[in-house]
């Protein structure tokens, strides 16, 4: 069984960007969780299908419209929430549900690209070229480079902003670099697990992983280890059972995180208080 | 200004804020205060809840800026600020150990691309053992008490080797012994450091007696004065209190502030 799928080519592609898009988004993870932004990536993930149709109906390269169109809306949606007078809230929400009608609108008036649409909502590892792992490597290898160049800059934001302008750190500008690649990521893996179902790769490994150690080093490891468990499962479950392989993945990630969660050791810890 | 209140002038003050005022939206948090501070002296910035003690601290330390008026902080070259803010804005869940949080106190002072050294880890030791945590460095900052967690900031903020160290509330929710300890430490650090400390609290009942001068603010400097130069301490608690309770129905008591009008205290300020 697991060598006529791994002598499959269109296998052997998902697995290779697979693993590229899932080491990524685990560690893209581990910021999202810890600056509480679960919510915009799904705000900028959901904006991606408009990206996609601008491209679609214009007969542009749909990657590049995509990643243009998210990155424009993540540092939107940034700047209104440092700066805005809309709460956060209020204004992912209104992205989200927005960019995805103006998409749907878009794919509509194209007329001929409605098959499509599903599977960019949810995935299809069928649709995965040589091309497409390509420029996933690329996004993928940046993001990760510049992540690890940065590292200790944004673990700072990211656990006191005020300390890291005291200590001269240029935080917003870290601030909008991670929802950047946080954008960049999500249109790399759009033909893996869908626009609907990448943000839950970008919050689950880290939450998963935090259930299970206290300290950020090994919080890292599981996180990627948890998002490689949930990618090789699911695509096995996938192709065993002809499920569809983006919510088979993402459903793996779940059932890890609810058994993390109840066997945490996390959480049984009791608060210390006083002196 | 009033007789208690001295005059923004000295040779070489650490810090300088003139004139400044700071609306937080639509509200007044500081009304044109002007304040001195000399070099090596321990501060202790006090008043009531939304007097402007925390809006103080983060205008010193360029958080906030001034609507109007100027805050000038000498520190001699390569000597940060060293800033500790409300405990109630740290996560006590985040992944990180004693160590790890006062390494980031040196982020700042790596460069572009921070990487640790066997010096930065040498220095980050020494800032644990100078306030008692050295055996606590492994442990996770969530695992640790208030007092304990208090330390390991202090230990951030001056792992840097700064000339300024600025403490917003941080004896809040701790208790009397771990709270002597702390400020035993600042007296140690401030010794050895050669440190200027500003610590904004409303403990009226500890903070006079362990600082060489008291700022009273709310929303403007009302008493800047050594605590034994205000008439003594039992007037300065007495009209703290009176203030706190004096001043939501808009009126001062004359005994500790002179030279105001009645209905310039009438103005409310939200700390921030």
């Amino acid at each position: 069984m697991l060598e006529d799928m791994l002598s499959l080519p269109f296998f052997q592609r998902a697995l290779i960007g697979g693993i590229l898009v899932t080491v990524t988004l685990s560690l893209l993870s581990f910021f999202v969780v810890l600056r509480r932004i679960a919510f915009m990536g799904a705000g900028i993930s959901h904006s991606a299908l408009a990206g996609v149709a601008i491209g679609l109906v214009f007969g542009m390269n749909t990657t590049l419209t995509a990643t243009v169109f998210c990155a424009i809306i993540a540092l939107l949606v940034g700047y209104i929430s440092r700066r805005g007078r809309v709460r956060e809230d209020v204004a992912i929400g209104i992205t989200f549900s927005g960019t995805m009608a103006l998409g749907v609108t878009l794919i509509a008036v194209s007329g001929k690209y409605m098959s499509n649409l599903f599977s960019y909502l949810f995935g299809s590892i069928l649709t995965i070229t040589t091309g497409d792992i390509v420029l996933m490597a690329f996004y993928c290898l940046a993001t990760v480079a510049l992540i690890a160049l940065f590292f200790k800059h944004l673990l700072l934001i990211s656990f006191n902003e005020s300390i890291a302008r005291v200590s001269g750190l240029p935080v917003d500008f870290l601030h909008y670099l991670l929802l950047v690649l946080i954008a960049m990521v999500i249109v790399a893996s759009i033909k893996l697990v869908g626009i609907v179902l990448v943000s839950a790769l970008l919050v689950l490994p880290a939450a998963t992983a935090r259930q299970i150690k206290g300290e950020y080093r090994p919080v890292l490891l599981v996180s990627i280890l948890v998002g490689l468990i949930s990618l090789f499962t699911g695509l096995a479950l996938s192709y065993t059972f002809d499920l569809p392989s983006g919510a088979t993945i993402v459903l793996c990630a779940c059932a890890l995180f609810f058994i993390c969660f109840a066997l945490s050791p996390m959480r049984r810890r009791k608060p210390v208080k006083g002196g | 200004m009033t007789d208690m209140v001295k005059p923004a002038e000295t040779e070489d003050p650490i810090v300088r804020v003139s004139h400044v005022w700071v609306y937080m939206g639509e509200a007044l948090a500081l009304k044109d205060v002007s304040l001195v501070i000399e070099r090596g002296k321990f501060i202790g910035l006090m008043g009531p809840n939304g007097g402007g003690k925390t809006t103080l601290i983060k205008t010193i330390v360029g958080l906030i800026k001034p609507d109007r008026g100027e805050v000038v902080v000498r520190c001699p070259a390569g000597k940060a600020i060293g800033y500790v803010p409300q405990e109630e804005y740290i996560d006590p869940d985040f992944p990180v150990t004693a160590a790890d949080v006062v390494e980031m106190g040196l982020y700042g002072s790596m460069g572009t691309f921070p990487r640790t050294t066997g010096e930065h880890r040498a220095r980050i030791f020494e800032a644990l053992d100078m306030v008692g945590m050295k055996k606590h460095a492994a442990r996770s900052i969530g695992s640790l008490s208030g007092g304990e967690k208090q330390r390991v900031s202090i230990a951030r903020a001056i792992v840097a080797r700064p000339s300024l160290l600025l403490l917003d509330e941080p004896t809040t929710g701790v208790d009397a012994d771990a709270r002597d300890a702390f400020f035993q430490i600042l007296r140690d650090l401030r010794g050895g450091l050669a440190l200027t400390i500003v610590l904004a609290s409303h403990d009226i009942e500890v903070v006079p007696a362990q600082v060489d001068e008291v700022v009273c603010i709310n929303q403007r400097v009302f008493v800047h004065a050594a605590p034994e130069e205000i008439e003594d301490v039992a007037d300065f608690r007495s009209a703290y209190g009176c203030e706190f309770e004096f001043l939501a129905h808009g009126k001062i008591p004359h005994r500790i502030i002179g030279h105001h009008r009645v209905d310039e205290a009438g103005e409310g300020g939200d700390d921030a």
